[in-house]
Parts: structure tokens; sequence; C-alpha cells
């Protein structure tokens, strides 16, 4: 994804010392950079790459080592010092030292002009002293000190280019910023350091609570090319959100809000100013909102970078990209802001409502939405005497309108499938028995959302383009909307609960806003969301099917008037699918996974293991056999697709290719929710559920944590097991069993069950193998190409966890951190 | 359709030589492995191994041979411990006792082709050569010429410190 290609020569030589150097411990890779000059510039980047990894990990070795690393740094040639591209420390603690002196952090990044990245997750030596020490400015000048770093030493390093000439403290080049964990870091500390780090693209503050205040957040401002933002379990509320939106504005384009206290109110701050409304730019702050969206933006990237730069990886494509080399500057840096675009927002007090809204922007790729039923429970409006308030399956025809285009990954509560969407709206039938006449139409107005070729989005999303918009102006009412009255908009969503009888088959909306409405008003003191009374943005985006003034205008006027780029494949199957789509919606079920063609992951959380009734196993082989249909129909539309290239070279790739266009899903995951009788005990997503401490005070909570495992009254000998064994122990036995079903799931040892229930799981990998065997039968049977039933050769994946710190305890290398103590 | 393991696909090396293999050997190679996924069927094409010189494809294909019924390699799993280890199977070591300049030529050929087990057993052969060895040592067992003054050795013995009791 760099701007530059590499040069021919460094991209075709291939050094075989280079080769074999990722498999010398580090002595002997000193040793080795000692033989000659050749080998000396092939084995010094990879002791100079990342120094810390050479550390060690145990406690003091690793504060020792980085003491004399600090000592050589100030007699090491420059040539040397700029080939660190990254500082990786594991967290370890000092036992018998106090920890470094506390100008080790600003005396590393001053004399490793070339440093990209940092990450001292979970480093106790990462503290207010060492942060504070980056704010000054050494007075009296030192003996081979070279100017501070940022400096242009060496021309095309990452460094240089950020120096802002206005403030009198130069910034450092640092690219990414790890500082998740770090529990000694103060606000004015990680401000102060911060303000000189101008040039980060990647910043992680996860649960390093100071993050959260203003002063934190208002450092963000400073950050032109910030693109990743993750501020993870750090006790955000909507005040503070209000403040993260106002200082990175449309430019973050990945944001984790995980595991925080943001509700409603928070999301809607977030949707008013860091997403970007191609049709609506309200936000006067950021004028450029009228730019195209981000696929034809990046006409240069190709189809793999743009899946990378969409899809779910995007954050750990920068992490392994900025710590594996040096990267000059990536192409991405170059695409306006666009909002964002990759948001992970599980974990938070948020509702079905917010979700819907959020969906509705279209402009995400990535929402990991998590499970929304304990926060709704507390949701004021959860308590209007409605027992049966609608989860995730309430956003099926949401995600139908409005998700199609753009989502690439979906995390989400199993209700989307295991539970039926709701029918009590009999607007909704309306809509959905308008659309059935009109399928026999090859462009009736449901082919917004699942078109398969790529010619709408961009013709879509061009604002000089007239001809196109107008058509979705007519097709959709969704834009008629915005003359309806403000405060339903947002809330179009909430059920009506209007079980009326009379109004059922009739399509007259009008009546339906004002009940709506009314009930609104009665409702606005409960709902945060209408409390904002913006009525700013999301009025662009409503939902059609609710409040649609003129829902019967939507088929007559789109099917005579469609100035619609036919889609290009040479076939009927379009339609079909529309009309079978069509057919699924009537029939009241959930999500099909023809909704969203272009999602490749799905994850359902909390998916219960064990239930009374075979209904969640028999929806979700339901949603499995439909993937399989699907799959089987978006190969045979590739085949039938004008746009492959003739003859046999390629062609299978193309076919792959253009099939995945159609169909994108090729992953299940699974995460198996806690057994019943354990949910109820968990009254908070917030990962203090289980404190130790009696006051629930963070201090002693990590005090506690420390000591946990501290057995140094013990004596020598048993320092060193118990510490190891229980923590690894206690992760493989429970914590985390993830068995990949490839393609066939295993089958889990299944837990032992208290009185007689119906095993999920089972009966899923039952079905899978069943329907894998019946697959090879065809294949022995010696016709490959023929159909078979049920297959689908995607993944399915089940992850058990009791653990709510699980995936959060393992870090992208995959090493286990135990009670931020031991490095494995 | 005959099926998949009667087919043969044939090489052809960077001087121009045309090996004929069985597909199952030949898709030890990822690069291979891609190249006929992409093609469809395989079999009449010649697929060319630009890089790779007849002797050197010969030798990497027998070892494929030996290792064709291996299991698929899995998706990068611990590849950090996998590479810190120096046991090395006895037919591989046996199948490594060639010349440098041919154990050199292997190991770009396992990377060129994308053989990733080969490429280990490769890269830890000439690691197992350096491993515990003084620079001086390790010169001799690759007839290096010293280049560097002793101050210059001295600089990068200093420079390189702290990383030497590791």
């Amino acid at each position: 994804m760099e701007a530059a290609p590499p040069s021919y020569e460094s991209a075709t030589l291939i050094d075989h010392l280079d080769l074999i150097a990722q498999y010398l411990p580090s002595r002997d890779l000193c040793a080795a950079a000692l033989v000659c000059s050749k080998w000396h510039a092939t084995f010094a980047p990879h002791i100079w790459g990342n120094p810390a990894s050479h550390f060690g990990i145990e406690n003091d070795a690793v504060y020792v080592a980085l003491t004399r690393f600090k000592k050589t740094l100030q007699t090491a040639r420059l040539f040397v010092r700029s080939q660190t591209h990254t500082l990786h420390f594991p967290p370890a603690h000092a036992e018998i030292y106090y920890g470094p002196h506390s100008d080790w952090l600003r005396d590393l990044l001053e004399r490793l002009p070339n440093l990209q990245s940092l990450i001292v997750r979970g480093l106790p030596f990462f503290d207010y002293a060492a942060l504070q020490a980056l704010s000054f400015i050494r007075n009296k000048p030192e003996e081979h000190r070279h100017a501070p770093s940022g400096v242009v030493e060496l021309p095309g390093s990452a460094g240089s280019f950020f120096q802002s000439p206005t403030t009198l403290i130069p910034s450092f080049g640092l690219r990414l910023l790890d500082a998740s964990r770090c529990p000694n870091v103060t606000s004015s500390g990680l401000a102060s350091a911060l303000a000189r780090f101008e040039g980060l693209m990647y910043l992680d503050l996860s649960f390093s609570y100071p993050a959260r205040e203003d002063v934190v957040l208002n450092t963000l401002r400073k950050f032109t090319g910030l693109q990743v933002l993750k501020l993870r379990g750090v006790s955000l509320k909507d005040e503070n959100v209000h403040t993260l939106s106002g200082a990175i504005g449309l430019r973050v384009r990945s944001l984790d809000l995980r595991d925080n206290y943001i509700t409603d109110r928070g999301i809607r701050t977030l949707l008013d100013h860091c997403f970007l409304m191609p049709s609506n730019p309200v936000n006067p702050v950021l004028g450029s909102a009228h730019g195209p969206r981000s696929p034809t933006l990046l006409p240069y990237l190709g189809a793999e970078m743009l899946d990378i730069y969409r899809g779910e990886d995007f954050e750990g494509y920068l992490r392994n990209a900025f710590t594996g080399r040096f990267v000059s500057r990536l192409a991405i840096e170059d695409a306006p802001s666009g909002g964002i675009t990759h948001l992970y927002i599980a974990g938070n007090l948020i509702t079905v409502e917010a979700v819907s809204g959020l969906i509705r922007s279209e402009r995400l790729h990535v929402l990991d939405v998590g499970s929304l039923a304990p926060s709704l429970q507390r949701h004021p409006s959860g308590s209007s005497g409605n027992l049966s308030m609608p989860g995730a399956e309430k956003l099926t025809p949401v995600l139908r309108e409005h998700g199609g285009e753009s989502v690439t990954f979906l995390r989400i509560d199993h209700t989307l499938i295991t539970k039926e969407a709701p029918n009590l709206h009999p607007e909704e039938i309306v809509h959905g028995r308008v659309e059935l006449g009109d399928t026999s139409l090859p462009s009736c107005s449901g082919a917004l959302e699942l078109d398969a070729t790529t010619v709408r989005p961009e013709t879509f999303e061009m604002p000089t383009d007239e001809q196109t918009p107008r058509f979705e102006l007519e097709a959709d009412p969704m834009q008629f909307v915005v003359s309806s009255p403000r405060d339903d908009t947002y809330q179009i969503d909430v059920p009506g609960q209007n079980g009326d009888g009379p109004r059922r088959g009739s399509a007259f909306a009008p009546e339906v806003v004002d009940t709506l409405a009314s009930e609104m008003d009665r409702k606005t003191h409960l709902s945060p969301v209408s409390a904002l009374e913006d009525g700013t943005m999301t009025t662009a985006s409503g939902f059609p099917s609710l409040i649609s003034p003129f829902p019967q205008d939507t088929p007559v006027g789109s099917a005579p008037s469609t100035p619609k780029p036919r889609p290009r494949s040479y076939s009927s199957m379009a339609t079909e699918r529309k009309a079978r789509l069509n057919a699924h919606v009537l029939a009241g079920h959930n999500l099909h996974p023809a909704m969203l063609p272009h999602i490749s992951t799905l994850v359902l959380t909390n998916v219960p293991p064990f239930s009374t009734n075979r209904d969640v196993a028999n929806r979700i082989i339901c949603f499995i056999k439909n993937c399989a249909e699907e799959t089987t129909l978006a190969q045979s539309q590739a085949e039938l697709d004008y746009s492959l290239p003739p003859g046999r070279r390629d062609h299978a790739t193309a076919l792959k290719y253009s099939a995945k266009k159609i169909f994108a899903l090729k992953r299940i995951v699974l995460e198996m929710g806690a057994e019943s009788d354990r949910r109820n005990s968990k009254a908070s997503p917030w990962q203090h559920q289980d404190t130790r401490s009696m006051t629930e005070d963070r201090d002693s909570e990590a005090l506690w944590n420390a000591a946990e495992t501290d057995f140094s009254f013990f004596g020598e000998e048993e320092v060193v097991f118990p510490t190891i064994q229980s923590g690894r122990f206690a992760f493989q036995s429970d914590d985390k069993e993830v068995s990949f079903g490839q393609p066939v799931m295993q089958n889990e040892p299944a837990k032992p069950a208290v009185k007689p229930r119906i095993d999920n799981i089972a009966l899923l990998s039952a079905f899978r193998k069943e329907r894998k065997l019946a697959y090879q039968r065809n294949v022995n049977a010696g016709n490959p190409e023929a159909e078979t039933e049920g297959y689908w050769g995607g993944v399915v994946q089940v992850v058990r966890s009791n653990n709510m710190r699980s995936d959060e305890d393992t870090d992208y290398y995959g090493n286990m951190f135990t009670n931020n103590y031991l490095y494995r | 359709m005959a099926s998949e393991a009667e087919q043969t696909v044939k090489l052809v090396s960077s001087d121009n030589v045309e090996i004929v293999t069985e597909r199952k050997v030949a898709e030890r190679s990822m690069l291979i492995k891609n190249m006929i996924e992409d093609l469809g069927a395989p079999g009449e094409e010649p697929i060319p191994i630009m890089n790779v010189s007849e002797a050197v494809l010969r030798k990497v294909l027998e070892w494929c041979t030996h290792h064709k019924n291996d299991p698929a390699p899995s998706q990068d799993d611990d590849a950090d411990s996998r590479k810190k280890t120096t046991d090395i199977e006895d037919w591989d070591q046996k199948f490594m006792q060639v010349d440098q300049e041919m154990l050199f030529e292997i190991i770009l050929a396992a990377n060129y082709m994308d053989i990733k087990a080969l490429l280990d057993v490769g890269c830890k052969t000439v690691a197992n050569m350096i491993k515990g060895k003084s620079p001086e040592e390790i010169r001799k067992t690759f007839n290096i010429q010293n280049d560097f003054t002793p101050e210059e050795e001295d600089q990068i013995r200093r420079e390189n410190e702290w990383a030497e009791d590791r």
C-alpha cells in the first residue's frame, strides 16, 4: 500500500543471509555482524530494527538491557541508530530496581531518528515522569548530542516531514504508538507527550484510564494524519465522546470505543461529527463533506489493497507494516479524510436504535456492536412496560436497506439471525407487499442495495452526476424524510408497539407518523437522543418503511423512470435473487445472507450454547443453507458474466473474484455466550465486574492484580513455578477454545449439562458434517460441479469464552498477558 | 478429468530444461499451486520457474517428492518458535549435505517457490553452521575475508554489546 513502489533491485534481489538471519538468536546475530562489512550490512538491521526484541522477557532483564541499550546509544553511529524502526517492549516490571531514570523515553526517542513504532503496552516505566520529560528540551547542551530527533538526518525517513514550524519543541516522527494498559500514565503526562507525536497515524490508549480526560482528547486535534484510534475500556462517557468527536473530526477512519459508558447520545454525537454524509454536508467545520466516497477516491489502490483498506484487517495491516520494516508513506494517507468507516462499539450502553442509526449512515465497512441485550435493560425507554424489547433482530430491515453496499464485517448479537424479525409494523408488511408486486420488473426499488456490480456505488456517489441521484430520490422514499418532524427522525425505528388491527394492511403512513410523533413527544424526556434536538444528520438517512409519507409512490415512480445503469451480469439472476429476498422478508424471516452481499465475516455474539428448543440451531442452520445457496448462485452468475476475460488463463481467478463481488461471505463466527444462569450475574459489561477489592477502586484493583501471582514470600524455587503455570494453565483450560471448523466443524467437548438441554453446537456440527459428506459423495461421483444443497464452503468457527477479557489478553503477536505481569 | 493423483505438470527451469513431475509433488510449492489453481487445469502448458536453474530445481523436486505426503502447512502458526528451534529431520540433514553454493541456491529457490518447510530446513542448516561460533570461526566456515579495521570491529562490538548475552 506504499505510495511509491520499491525499486526493481530491492524487489528482486533477495539475500540468502537475510533469510537466514531470522533463524538466529541475538548472540549469534552479534557474532555474524562482526564477520565482514557485507555481513554487517545484512545482520545489523536485524539487531537494530526492533532492539527491544532482544531485551528478553524477564522482568529485570528487560530493565538491565534497556539501561545498557540507552548507554550504547550515546556512542553508536548514526547510521546504526537510524536502522531502528520499532521499539516493542515486553510489559516487564522492575523488581529489584526502581526502574530506569525518567528520561529513558526521551533519550530513546531523540537518539533513534527513524523510530516509527513505539509499543509500550503494559509497561510500568511508561509513566508520568517519563512522559513529562518529553515536554522539556534539555537545557545544557551535551557532547555527542545530535539535534533533537525529527531532524533530517536521513532523507526519506519517517520522521522529518511532520515538523511544524510553529511549535518550539520539534515533533518526533513516531507513526504508531501503543500505550494501552499503561497503569502509570497521567492525563497531563499523556497530553504533553502526545503533543510531540504529531505524526501519529495509529494510536492505542486502551485501558489507560487517563486517556479519557479532555486534556488528552483535545491533543488529538493536532494529529493531522491519525487514522486509527483505540480508546477501549477507558470509561468514556457521552461528554467525553463530545470532546473526542470535536477533536478527531473526520480524520479518523477506525475508532475503537469498546467497553465504555457510551449511550445513544454519544453515538449521535459521533454520527454528527465523525461520519461523512455525502448527501448532507451539515457540519460547517468540515466543509469537505462533498467528496465522493472512498472507492472512487482510491483508484490507484488495487483491488487487493482496497479490500484491506475496507476490511476488518485494516488495523492489523497497519500494525504489521509499521513494526515490520520502514514505511515511507502509505498510499492511503493521501486519501482525503472520510470519517469513520471502522467502528468498534461493543460493550457500551447503546440500544438497537443507535445501531440502526449507525448502519443508516451507510459509511461503515466494519461494525462491531456485540451484544445489546444488557444495555437495553438499562435504557430508560426499555422500561416502558414492554417486556419483550426487541433486540438485534430488529435491525434486519435496516441492514437490508442500508448495509448492503458497504459492510464487510459485522459483529452483532445472535438474535439478528436466531429470532424472527419483528413483524409488528403494518407498514413493513405493506412495504414488502409493494415490493413483491414489483419483482416482475427487472428494476425494482429493492435493487438499491442488492446490486452486485461495482458500477452502482460509484455513480451513486458522484455528486456532480445528476441522473443517478435523481433515481435514488425517487426510488427511495427515505429522502423525503428530511421534511418530516425532527424529533422522530432518529427514533423512527422504535416499534410503534401499536398492535392496532385496523391499520394493518393500510398504507396511510402519514397517520403513522402522527402516532409515532406523538409517542415520541411523550418519550422525549426519556430518550437521550431526541433530547439532543440537533435534528441534523440522521434525517438524511431516515428509514423509509416506517414514516415515509409516500410509500405508494415508490414502485410506481421508479419503475418507468429508471435511468438505472443495468448491472452488467447477463442474467436474470440478480432479479431472481431479489424476488427470493422479498419472499424471504415476506415470510417474516430474519437476516438473509443476500442482504449483505459484501460482508466477508459475520460474528454472532452471545449464542446460547444450550437451549430448550431447537429454534436457535435451526435458524443458524437455515442461515448457512442460505449462504450455500447464495454462494452457488454467485458462482453461476459469475460464469455468465460478460466482463470475464476470455481464454483459459486467469479465468479461474477472475471467476472467483467476480463471484466474490456478488456474494462475499466466507466466515461465520459464533461466540458462545456464557451459560444462562451465569449471564444473569453479569450485571455490567464493564470489565471490573469481578472486582477483588471491596472498594472497587481502580488502584487497589491494580494492587490486587499485581499481588495475585506474587509468591515471593515462598523462596527462590517456588517463585518461578506458580506464576508461570497458573497463568498459562488457567488460560488453556477455560478461557478460549477456538475450533477452526475447516470446513467441517469439530465437535466441541460438550460441557456437563445439568438438565437435559439441546446442545446447539452439536446440532450445528452434525449438520455441517452431514452436508460435507454429501458434498464428498458428489465429488467422488465425478461431478464436483453439482450443487449440494446446504453445503457451504465457508468457515464456521465456534469461540467459547467465559472470560470477558479474553480477547484483550492476547496481543497481536498472540502473546498472552497474565495479570499484566508475565509475558509469554 | 483425470483424478488429481495422476496428473503431471511440466516445469521449465531458468536454463530452459523441461522437467515433468507429479502435480502433487509440484504443489508443495505454493507458487506452483496457486498458478495451477489460477489456470484451472494443469497439463499441457509448461510452467516457467524463472529464477531456478535445472540442477537446483531437480534438487528441490527431490525434496518435494520425499515430502509429498506431509500435511499441508497450517497458516503461519507460531512462526517464531518454529524458527528458533534447531532440530532437523535425519533425512533432511542428509539431503542438505551439499556444498554451500548449492545450499544457498536451495534456500533462494525455496523462498522464490514459496516452500516454507524447505526454506526452514535450509535456513536452519546454515543457522546451525553459525550458531555458537565466534566471528573468526564464522569467517573460516564461510571463507570470508575480514575487511574491518580493528577500530571498526571494536566500535561494532560496543554498539551491539547490549544484545550479546541473550
